[in-house]
């Protein structure tokens, strides 16, 4: 006990140490061979539509770099990050424009430019003139060794792994002896305890409402502006909140804090439950009854083979295969959000409740899942109280509430994933049982079956697909994304085969292999099998999963922000002014900061996975040994995937 | 209970039905097709979009539904002499430069969703034309359409309009042959060149306000390059097409004067290559609005070689 035995510990398993020194050393020089004198660089790059060639330049801290840039279709931008350095490339032009964007200088005619190679790190040079579709993508990078962030990522990613490791076999009081069932005696926070202005709220019918309707407003506007207004991306309002500032906002914020909180608030669904309920406020119990159309829904109940995860991972899927179409053209945004819409509105004149957002919305999938690490949750005060309860009206309604539209059990929750914070169980208790609590973050770890994760296998996939389609300097793989432009359909089926046989198959396959190591290295729990471990330790791509997420839409909105301020000034790209912020010139916030948030958020994600998955082994194997063993395999396998996104984003 | 609820509910349908109305007949309101508002009672009011596909400024209304399919016209302007006339300028995809010469208007960027407000007085009848003179894609050399100017009374004339025909039908890919000859007069149409040089070379394009008047033209060539006979241009034709680098010819064809040949030959390369600007008339006036690109990074050497020795083949000798 303590830390004396804890390193005695430690100390007993000195190979590990052995190969974490050799790790670290092998990192800090490895880039020795580098050569790293200063010296001076001629580079020139071409720009065209949308990438640059090169599209990765290496020079060190200090050269000096005389920099000349050429444009072989459109007028192009050129904007180095942390240099700063801004041009305007035109075409049939061997000279181009030049200036200081942190001057607030004019542009200047020059033939090269020079510049001095600053701190060590990624900087990426990115189009800053509007030049298309995949405009917002078009990025290069420069890297000026050595690339220390990088390496100390690295590091930083092994360290994370071995301390770990290694605090699993540090004794405590907790291992060993506590199930990770979300029963446990951990931390929790009654928010709704007493009498406070949240308890108020939630149990005013209107709530749900009040929160509901600005953003079918907002949809509604929105779905006119994909339509009506300005078919570039970058000008039109629908791509610029949802895409840039909603995603931003849904993964960093919304998802973590508060979960589903997003299901609570959002329109779609909004005309579909008002056509089935015939009320936006008050209740109606006999629309619960309701066998035609005539007095709502026809209530059927979800078929039973569609009742998994499985349509929505595919329709995810799918969704994902065209989105880099999808979050650059307004009218196509538009579609899909106006689809889902009226989609909402025919599955819920024909069946119960809330099928269509647990069903089919593709979104429910992976907020779901992703749930699950959110600070909060909706849980019984005291289940004893529900087992003596002959109520129920948590789950059939009563004339107070709504039973459970995600068609739930309140009474029974123990993780958030089907939870829809509507808040309507809150008000139904009889008893007062149900409330809103905070939580230590990944407090659920629950992962059963095979279509949630599988639902975890695809979100890592993609976000490893979108950092190389999206964030990525590879012009040729944008063209494959961006085929209704480009009609290169053979490069989009490779893109495309890629992105699925990746999610549906390899990475699963690669989890399957771990899971048999893992069952081979685990000892002293006869009765667990493989499929045990594939599916429980899915959960550790969860937190590692919602952390790269946000280390993929950070750059996303440091670097677009002044598309949405832009885009509230002038809406739908008409030259409305509304806020005097229509004509910001385009400028990211902070990029060369980028790589300094996505490190450690990278690393805390896998501190957590790791964490998470501790517990996990423990709860399934008995000593420290037999669980560390287990969780060995999936361990490295998440630290392989926290370097190859530290490539991708600094390296 | 049950009337007070209700009147709840009819509440909040309205809050959601009459804020939707409201937001759908403000943007009816101030779409920019319905809004041809201006500051001076009397002036003609234009409201044009560049769309880089087709290679148009159109007065059609270009949304995010319709670009994506629509093939869009170009605008020609019909206004009748002394009229004020205010054109409103968007860009539905990049950046694109709008340019009436004649009545010193612009050369100005329009970037997309910065609407920029241009105006003038149409104060001479005629027909005059506008363009794009910042290159935008594979149309842009055809971005262009007229401004008629028609004296009050008169019927206005109709020129017809200026279309892209390498979008309409698609131009098709190279010829399959590696003669030169062949493959530049597909590159001088696929480039755009005969946008401004003219049909066969022709030139005849004007130019307004350069010290040339039009656009040089192509088809005398092999004269200024001081080919002396057909057989020496055949021959000249048959050096450059087999001979990529003319500096390290080791046995030059008896071509008379083939030095001084190979000298000029080079230097119109270094036209292509470097571009070459159209200098004032009128030093007061406005800027030429056609100018020669610097090919340099836009075309291949070699598609430089093939368009020379086009220029060569059109030269007609026995007129001559």
């Amino acid at each position: 006990m303590g830390l004396k035995s804890g390193l005695r510990t430690v100390a007993a398993y000195w190979p590990i140490a052995a190969v974490a020194a050799t790790c670290v050393a092998v990192m800090l020089f490895a880039a020795s061979g580098d050569d790293l004198s200063v010296t001076e660089r001629e580079i020139s790059i071409v720009a065209r539509q949308w990438g640059f060639t090169p599209h990765r330049i290496f020079v060190n801290t200090g050269d000096t770099v005389d920099l000349s840039l050429v444009s072989v279709d459109v007028v192009h931008g050129f904007y180095l990050e942390g240099h700063r350095v801004e041009a305007e490339i035109r075409p049939g032009k061997l000279g181009f424009m030049v200036r200081d964007p942190s001057a607030g200088e004019d542009f200047r005619e020059v033939e090269s430019i020079r510049f001095v190679a600053g701190l060590p790190g990624k900087y990426r040079y990115r189009c800053s003139v509007t030049c298309g579709t995949l405009h917002p993508f078009m990025q290069g990078e420069m890297i000026v060794r050595p690339n220390l962030p990088y390496r100390a990522g690295i590091v930083g990613t092994i360290g994370v792994t071995l301390a770990a490791f290694s605090m699993m076999l540090v004794p405590s009081k907790r291992n060993g002896q506590e199930g990770v069932s979300n029963r446990e005696t951990k931390w929790r926070l009654d928010l709704l305890a007493g009498s406070g202005w949240l308890g108020w709220l939630v149990r005013k019918r209107w709530f749900q409402f009040a929160v509901v309707v600005p953003n079918v407003l907002v949809l509604f506007f929105f779905l006119v502006s994909g339509f009506v207004g300005s078919p570039i991306g970058n000008r039109n309002i629908i791509i610029t909140v949802v895409w840039i500032l909603w995603w931003f906002l849904l993964i960093t914020i919304f998802v973590p804090l508060g979960g589903r909180v997003w299901c609570m608030m959002c329109p779609l669904p909004f005309f579909g439950e008002w056509f089935a309920r015939r009320r936006l406020i008050g209740v109606r119990p006999e629309a619960e009854k309701s066998r035609s159309l005539k007095t709502g829904s026809i209530n059927r109940t979800w078929p039973r083979k569609l009742s998994g995860m499985w349509v929505q991972n595919l329709l995810f899927l799918a969704m994902c295969s065209v989105s880099t179409i999808l979050v650059t053209r307004p009218a196509l945004t538009a579609a899909v959000l106006g689809g889902m819409l009226l989609a909402a509105v025919v599955v819920h004149a024909v069946f119960r409740r809330r099928s269509f957002c647990r069903y089919l919305c593709p979104l429910n999938a992976w907020m779901g899942l992703y749930s699950m690490t959110a600070i909060s949750e909706i849980r019984t005060r005291d289940s004893s109280v529900c087992e003596d309860c002959t109520d129920h009206s948590c789950v059939l309604g009563s004339d107070a509430a709504w039973g459970c539209p995600w068609m739930v059990n309140p009474s029974k929750l123990d993780r958030n994933n089907h939870c829809g914070l509507c808040m309507e169980c809150i008000k139904a208790c009889p008893n007062d049982n149900l409330t809103i609590r905070a939580r230590p973050p990944c407090s659920d770890v629950q992962i059963h079956r095979y279509d949630e994760a599988w639902m975890a296998f695809i979100m890592i996939t993609l976000v490893i697909a979108y950092s190389i389609t999206l964030l990525g300097p590879w012009a040729t793989v944008k063209d494959w994304a961006n085929v209704s432009e480009v009609g290169n359909w053979g490069g989009f089926a490779i893109h495309t085969a890629v992105v699925w046989f990746a999610s549906l198959v390899f990475v699963p396959g690669l989890w399957y292999a771990a899971a048999r190591l893992g069952r081979r290295l685990g000892r002293g729990a006869p009765e667990v099998r493989v499929s045990d471990l594939f599916v429980r330790f899915s959960y550790v791509l969860v937190p590692l999963g919602l952390a790269a997420w946000a280390a993929f839409s950070f750059p996303l909105i440091m670097v677009n922000f002044s598309h949405v301020t832009s885009s509230l000034s002038d809406p739908l790209g008409w030259g409305w002014d509304l806020f005097g912020t229509a004509d910001h010139t385009w400028r990211p916030l902070l990029p060369e900061w980028i790589p300094h948030l996505q490190i450690p958020l990278l690393l805390l994600g896998l501190g957590a996975a790791l964490w998470r998955g501790a517990a996990i082994a423990s709860s399934l194997f008995p000593s420290r040994r037999g669980a560390l063993g287990s969780l060995l395999p999936h361990g490295v396998l998440c630290s392989v995937i926290t370097i190859i996104l530290l490539r991708l984003y600094v390296g | 209970m049950w009337g007070d609820a209700m009147v709840k509910e009819r509440l909040a349908a309205t809050a959601v039905i009459v804020p939707m109305l409201v937001v759908a007949a403000l943007v009816y309101r101030y779409a920019p097709a319905t809004t041809p508002e201006s500051e001076h009672p009397g002036t003609r009011v234009f409201n044009l979009t560049g769309v880089a596909a087709d290679g148009v400024w159109t007065l059609g209304d270009v949304n995010g539904l319709n670009y994506w399919w629509k093939h869009f016209e170009p605008a020609t302007l019909h206004v009748t002499e002394g009229d004020w006339v205010e054109i409103n300028l968007r860009s539905a995809d990049l950046v694109h430069c709008f340019y009436i010469p004649a009545f010193s208007v612009g050369p100005i960027d329009i970037e997309p969703g910065h609407s920029r407000r241009v105006s003038f007085r149409a104060s001479t009848a005629g027909v005059y034309q506008y363009y794009c003179t910042s290159m935008c894609g594979h149309c842009h050399f055809y971005m262009r359409g007229w401004v008629v100017v028609t004296p009050e009374g008169e019927e206005p004339v109709m020129p017809p309009a200026i279309g892209c025909p390498l979008c309409i039908p698609d131009y098709g890919p190279p010829p399959e042959t590696d003669r030169l000859v062949e493959l530049g007069a597909y590159f001088y149409q696929q480039k755009g060149c005969i946008t401004c040089h003219g049909p066969e070379g022709r030139g005849g394009i004007e130019n307004p306000n350069s010290t040339n008047a039009t656009v040089p033209d192509h088809f005398t060539t092999a004269q200024k390059l001081f080919l002396a006979s057909p057989e020496d241009a055949d021959a000249f034709i048959e050096l450059v097409q087999h001979e990529p680098d003319l500096a390290e010819v080791d046995e030059p064809p008896e071509i008379e004067r083939l030095p001084i040949v190979m000298t000029r030959f080079a230097n119109a390369e270094e036209i292509i290559r470097t571009g070459r600007y159209s200098a004032k008339l009128e030093p007061g006036g406005p800027e030429p609005p056609l100018q020669m690109p610097a090919w340099k990074y836009l075309v291949e050497e070699r598609e430089i070689d093939a368009l020379l020795v086009y220029f060569v083949s059109l030269y007609g000798w026995e007129e001559g």
